[in-house]
């Protein structure tokens, strides 16, 4: 999913740029200098991100990590989750994704992204069933 | 068969008018008054139609309120044209709260709020009763629950503050919003131009000048604490807390009467307060984070504090009446930040003091005040550091944190919703983490810690929660 969330972030990079461009007639090559790093960290963040990303699901909780800057793992017991939510944005339509989201009476839990539909049917209903049963 | 109706129900007290008025319009009801009584001719007529405008809906709505009680349930109704009516059965009604605030005083009447079982809101309210039909009607709603509060009252109240504790905890109650009120009152007296005169004023009068500040300083000080000491002696008078059964009952107020119910299983966190005047003795106040709260959002201020001023054992002892635990829990000693975080704050200082010194080249006085600021901050960020602090045994976490109030947090394990671990790029630089404990309401987390250490109560944590029940 990554080189697609990259390449995404890459043209929208391009399409500011030359927005940008067009606009400051002139001193067009610092503004190109500064495309290029855009254009380098949008290729290059997505693909750190998605080797960062975890997702886990144990005998009795669900254990998630994410995150290349700033790194966060979460761990949701079964017994604690609320509801899930799944949803899907204009990106994530265009590309046939879903994104699944874990709530617990503490609010957003944690959130997958880039399932595709099956995936996301099954990892759903599967949190439904465990969701609220007590793990002891 | 047949529904439930309290047509023949009863009314409530007639006071009930003049309560209801003053709740949905009191202030333009008492800001008409003056007018009422100084105007003439037409502006009178004007006025009279106002005041009658705003009482008239009270009028209609006592006219139509009315209540009933049978074998088991409070059914109460009211409408004109939207009628409505709701049948409280006594098994689901969870609390009942006497209010009598100045309005009800005046008429020596009382509220009765009823709260249900999962509600989110007060499900039905008695505006205006008498005292003793007040006492009558809560002994009947809470008969079931009339065995536990029988035996419960004749214990020691928990918590019982005498005026000494109050003018204490006055005095070295953070003043800051009402010092903060009070000069912008004086802004308002002194209009801008006024300022610029008085200033000049000031600096070239010199010494005496400066007299004239320290005094009025001085005066400004004496002002908010003599309001802060009356704010909490009227609005904390005869704090008790006692407990009845699964609940903590808290009784205050001179003036304004209250008396609340906290259901101690909605506490999520308990978290005690000190701020800079209190610490050298010792005192803090106390109070809890509760889920789902009923009532506006500044009542739950008022309502979630359980002790406002007290010592640390006192305070000790109220955790464990809350959270359950061991008096050692409270009093344990806490594990400090790791040395590295002291370092990851000072990198962040590192940037105002490289300007500081860019400063300096530029100009003297502006690279002074820099230098200045710079250490104020340094110092702010090595109390702060000082101040973290965390524990996590026996089925509970404990964080610490805050400089100028520095505020210690309870948590039970069970209470944990989900748990996570933060690791931003700085703290990665220095191998530290951030703890989440996150509750139904709050985020308390422990910052700051070593990071093999975050990751092991992690671990720890995470085995805790998937053995205790929800």
């Amino acid at each position: 999913m990554w080189w697609v969330v990259s390449s995404a972030w890459a043209t929208g990079a391009l399409i500011l740029g030359i927005i940008v461009a067009v606009l400051v007639e002139r001193a067009l090559l610092p503004v190109a200098l500064v495309e290029l790093v855009i254009v380098s960290l949008a290729a290059a963040l997505p693909p750190l991100r998605y080797r960062r990303w975890r997702y886990e699901i144990r005998s009795r909780d669900l254990s998630l990590a994410k995150g290349a800057l700033f790194f966060v793992r979460t761990l949701i017991p079964f017994d604690r989750i609320q509801f899930v939510e799944s949803r899907q944005g204009p990106l994530d339509r265009f590309l046939g994704l879903n994104q699944l989201i874990v709530y617990t009476a503490a609010g957003r839990a944690g959130h997958i992204p880039g399932l595709n539909a099956t995936e996301a049917g099954e990892l759903r209903e599967e949190l439904s069933r465990v969701a609220g049963t007590v793990s002891v | 068969m047949q529904e439930p109706s309290a047509s023949e129900g009863r009314r409530l007290n007639p006071a009930a008018i003049i309560v209801w008025t003053l709740e949905s319009a009191g202030r333009f009801a008492i800001a008409l008054v003056v007018p009422l009584l100084n105007l003439e001719g037409a502006f009178r007529l004007f006025a009279i139609a106002a005041v009658a405008l705003l009482v008239l809906p009270s009028i209609v709505r006592y006219m139509r309120f009315r209540y009933a009680v049978t074998e088991d349930s409070l059914i109460v109704q009211g409408g004109l044209l939207f009628r409505w009516r709701r049948v409280i059965p006594f098994a689901r009604i969870q609390s009942v709260e006497m209010i009598q605030k100045l309005r009800h005083r005046l008429f020596d009447v009382v509220e009765l709020r009823i709260e249900a079982v999962g509600g989110r809101q007060t499900e039905a309210a008695l505006v205006a009763l008498d005292g003793v039909e007040a006492e009558r009607l809560r002994t009947v709603f809470l008969r079931d629950i009339q065995a536990v509060d029988a035996s419960a009252e004749t214990d020691e109240p928990l918590v019982q503050l005498g005026i000494r504790e109050l003018l204490l905890a006055g005095a070295t109650g953070g003043r800051v919003a009402v010092i903060a009120l009070l000069v912008g009152y004086a802004q308002e007296l002194l209009p801008e131009d006024r300022l610029g005169d008085v200033i000049e004023g000031v600096s070239s009068a010199g010494s005496s000048g400066l007299a004239v500040v320290a005094i009025f300083v001085a005066v400004v000080l004496a002002i908010s604490l003599i309001l802060s000491l009356v704010a909490t002696v009227l609005v904390y008078w005869n704090f008790t807390v006692r407990r009845e059964g699964d609940r903590l009952v808290v009784t205050r107020g001179l003036i304004e009467h209250r008396r609340a119910a906290v259901p101690l299983r909605r506490v999520q966190a308990v978290v005690m307060e000190q701020n800079l005047l209190r610490r050298p003795f010792g005192l803090v106040s106390l109070r809890v984070v509760l889920a789902g709260q009923a009532g506006p959002d500044q009542e739950q201020q008022e309502t979630s504090m359980l002790l406002p001023i007290g010592g640390l054992g006192m305070a000790g002892d109220l955790a464990v009446a809350i959270l359950g635990g061991t008096a050692e829990m409270v009093g344990a000693r806490l594990v400090p930040a790791a040395k590295g975080a002291l370092l990851r704050r000072l990198t962040y200082i590192a940037i105002p003091v490289l300007a500081a010194v860019i400063a300096l080249a530029f100009s003297r006085s502006l690279a002074a005040l820099g230098l200045g600021l710079t250490t104020l901050v340094t110092v702010h960020a090595v109390l702060g550091w000082r101040s973290l602090g965390h524990r996590v045994e026996d089925g509970f976490v404990v964080v610490r944190s805050g400089v100028l109030v520095r505020r210690t947090t309870m948590v039970r394990v069970a209470n944990i919703q989900h748990l996570q671990l933060s690791v931003s790029p700085t703290q990665r630089l220095y191998r530290l983490g951030t703890l989440w404990l996150r509750t139904a309401k709050g985020k308390p987390r422990a910052v700051d810690l070593d990071r093999p250490l975050a990751e092991a109560h992690f671990a720890t944590l995470t085995d805790a929660l998937l053995r205790a029940a929800p």
